[in-house]
């Protein structure tokens, strides 16, 4: 095969693969499924998340409700300030959240990449109940992400804050 | 017949990528990937309603205190500086050399090893290591970690389960008067660590490893047990002093305290 029908072949190839890469679709979840803002990813059922921008440095997080029979359903936000190895300091705490959505009311840093994740709480019978924390599923092996016995769990959602 | 520049290449490129293709078919046998830690079930409705009274012991034996990840000596930071060194002289090698990749490799991994090595013995800081080792170990007995954990467990046990968790140990069981717990949560703290990558000077974070288990009936057997990590965020060598190490310190028992509670009394599948 000549030079010039060798390079065209493997840029045709090389489309090929990438057309792959650019399609995006919400990164599969554990837990309670996220509204907004939405994680992302790159590659179909790859392993890295696109972090998605947020509009405030006060936004409003939404997020899935779910109505069970047993009784009413509250939520608990965590959010963390994250660096390069996953969330680092806890920044702002909220439990037993009646709104599947919460405006933030702490002025986040700009310019910063946060981690959030939420868990369903319910009281029945006077015990307390609630679910794991949510996370991306990033485990390739199909092991359920949430039972990482490591925290805090470098899965969970992310947001970045804008500019100002 | 004498073989042309051509058919030179031409053969640099069959064996090129066969040979790379048998170093890391060799190397991947050296690597062993042990999958990350994971979190029993938590214990049944059934079994956390014969609970009753549960009082929380820290086991007494002292966590394994260290530092791992940057060289410990000079001669250890040689070493580092040369692998690492060698790992990029070998890819700007390889990239320089394009079709003689495997010998640009080679020569750029050799010129990597010998100019990085010396760097590497420079920079390590044996002696800051020390320093920061024994702040450590000080900040570990001062803070006395395994106790205060046990007493977060216990106040974070009660805002948020409302059972009735008792501190638990013989001076306790006097002052307390908790001589009819049913049940023993043990917290065991197994290490207190900063650890980072295995490089001359790299950033380091800390690490805390728990043990906990669930303890009951006459001969106190076990019902459950679970370990779990905390791993905090990276910072350099240098901006560890005592009052970083006493926050992250404080951070981290207040997650596992959380954590253990959550898994322990609160967790549940969710329909």
């Amino acid at each position: 095969m000549s030079g010039p029908r060798l390079v065209a072949g493997c840029l045709l190839l090389l489309t090929w693969a990438v057309s792959g890469c650019t399609k995006t679709g919400p990164f599969p979840v554990l837990g309670v499924k996220p509204e907004y803002p939405v994680v992302q990813h790159v590659l179909p059922n790859g392993p890295f998340p696109i972090v998605p921008a947020v509009e405030s440095l006060q936004p409003t997080l939404r997020w899935e409700s779910r109505s069970i029979p047993s009784g009413e359903v509250t939520y608990d936000l965590r959010i963390w300030q994250g660096w390069l190895g996953g969330p680092g300091e806890l920044v702002y705490s909220r439990n037993a959240l009646v709104d599947p959505w919460h405006t933030i009311e702490i002025l986040l840093d700009p310019s910063t990449l946060y981690f959030w994740t939420i868990r369903e709480r319910r009281v029945t019978n006077g015990q307390t109940r609630v679910s794991d924390w949510a996370v991306l599923k990033m485990d390739p092996s199909g092991l359920d992400d949430r039972r990482l016995a490591r925290i805090p769990h470098p899965g969970y959602y992310r947001f970045k804050t804008p500019k100002q | 017949m004498p073989r042309t520049g051509y058919a030179r290449r031409r053969s640099w490129l069959r064996v090129g990528p066969c040979a790379i293709a048998t170093l890391l078919l060799v190397l991947s046998g050296c690597v062993k990937i042990k999958p990350p830690e994971r979190l029993p079930w938590p214990p049944s409705e059934d079994l956390r309603s014969r609970l009753g009274r549960v009082g929380v012991t820290a086991t007494a034996s002292t966590p394994v205190v260290e530092i791992s990840g940057p060289a410990r000596s000079r001669g250890q930071g040689a070493l580092r500086g040369m692998t690492a060194g060698a790992a990029i002289g070998g890819g700007a090698g390889c990239l320089a050399t394009g079709y003689l990749c495997p010998a640009g490799t080679v020569a750029g991994g050799l010129v990597g090893a010998i100019l990085a090595a010396p760097v590497g013995a420079i920079v390590a800081a044996p002696t800051k290591l020390e320093e920061l080792e024994a702040l450590l170990k000080r900040a570990v007995a001062e803070l006395d970690i395994p106790r205060a954990l046990r007493d977060r467990v216990v106040a974070v046990g009660r805002e948020q389960t409302g059972r009735m968790l008792e501190p638990d140990s013989p001076a306790d069981r006097q002052a307390d008067g908790a001589g009819d717990v049913r049940t023993r949560l043990d917290v065991t703290v197994e290490q207190v660590a900063l650890t980072g990558l295995a490089a001359v000077t790299p950033p380091v974070a800390l690490r805390v490893r728990v043990r906990t288990r669930l303890l009951g009936g006459t001969d106190g057997s076990e019902l459950y047990s679970h370990s779990l990590t905390y791993q905090g965020s990276s910072h350099d060598l240098d901006s560890w002093r005592e009052e970083r190490l006493h926050r992250e310190v404080e951070r981290a028992l207040t997650s596992l305290a959380e954590k253990i509670v959550e898994e322990v009394f609160l967790l549940t599948p969710w329909p």
